[in-house]
């Protein structure tokens, strides 16, 4: 499965849906359920808190965290990732971001993916979930 | 120079003889060009992962989940999924103001 950045983000706001969220997150972090995300979701989530005056310290506890993760796994694009998002674009509505999420999958052979995003409902060879259904 | 023999699976070596023989052409020296490539790569990612990981022993991190909870309770009125979007606004706006 697939991580999307919203996962994270849900902690972070704190927000109705956290629970659900850190008891996933806590699953994957003891490496009871093996997952991936991406360096450009990683990416994301840093330049919105960066963007909302989180201190760095912070930022780097969290992406040490991610590191040490013992079930979380991380997908690092190429340049030609870049290219192949921007070929779905092209072909579909979603985003350069949701786009490059697909194509991290498709390179993982990867089906599902742990969002709250619907944009990756109804997609062809996307199964969207929620973190509630996992665990 | 060193010398290294190695034993490798015959499904590494053709798609390694392959690639080398894209990138270098067919010239004397092109496979040893791309291992020098491939090798010094790989150790720069080892050595940069055993300093991560020393870092990560230092900082005596817990979880993703007790690091991350709650930082971002300052920011009303979003949920994450919009907030998760906000994001390629923001690489926009930064790469428009750096011009």
């Amino acid at each position: 499965m697939f991580i999307d950045a919203n996962i994270f983000l849900e902690v972070q706001l704190e927000q109705n849906r956290s629970r659900e969220c850190k008891d996933f997150l806590d699953k994957v972090d003891e490496g009871e359920l093996q997952a991936f995300t991406s360096d450009f979701v990683i990416d994301s989530i840093v330049i919105i808190m960066e963007s909302s005056n989180v201190q760095t310290s912070k930022i780097l506890t969290f992406l040490l965290a991610v590191r040490g993760s013992k079930g979380l796994s991380i997908y690092n694009h190429t340049f030609n990732d870049r290219i192949l998002a921007a070929g779905v674009m092209l072909k579909s509505n979603l985003t350069f971001d949701d786009s490059m999420v697909t194509v991290a999958m498709k390179a993982l052979k990867i089906e599902t993916v742990v969002s709250f995003d619907s944009h990756f409902s109804g997609l062809k060879g996307i199964k969207r979930v929620e973190p509630k259904d996992l665990i | 120079m060193g010398y290294i023999k190695i034993q490798i699976s015959d499904q590494t070596e053709k798609k390694f003889r392959q690639a080398a023989m894209k990138r270098f052409g067919y010239a004397k020296g092109a496979l040893s060009l791309a291992a020098e490539k491939a090798l010094q790569e790989w150790g720069n990612k080892e050595l940069a992962k055993e300093e991560v990981d020393k870092i990560i022993q230092d900082a005596g991190i817990s979880s993703i989940v007790s690091e991350i909870e709650g930082i971002l309770k300052h920011v009303k009125g979003k949920t994450s999924v919009e907030l998760q979007h906000e994001a390629s606004k923001i690489r926009a706006e930064r790469a428009l103001g750096a011009r």
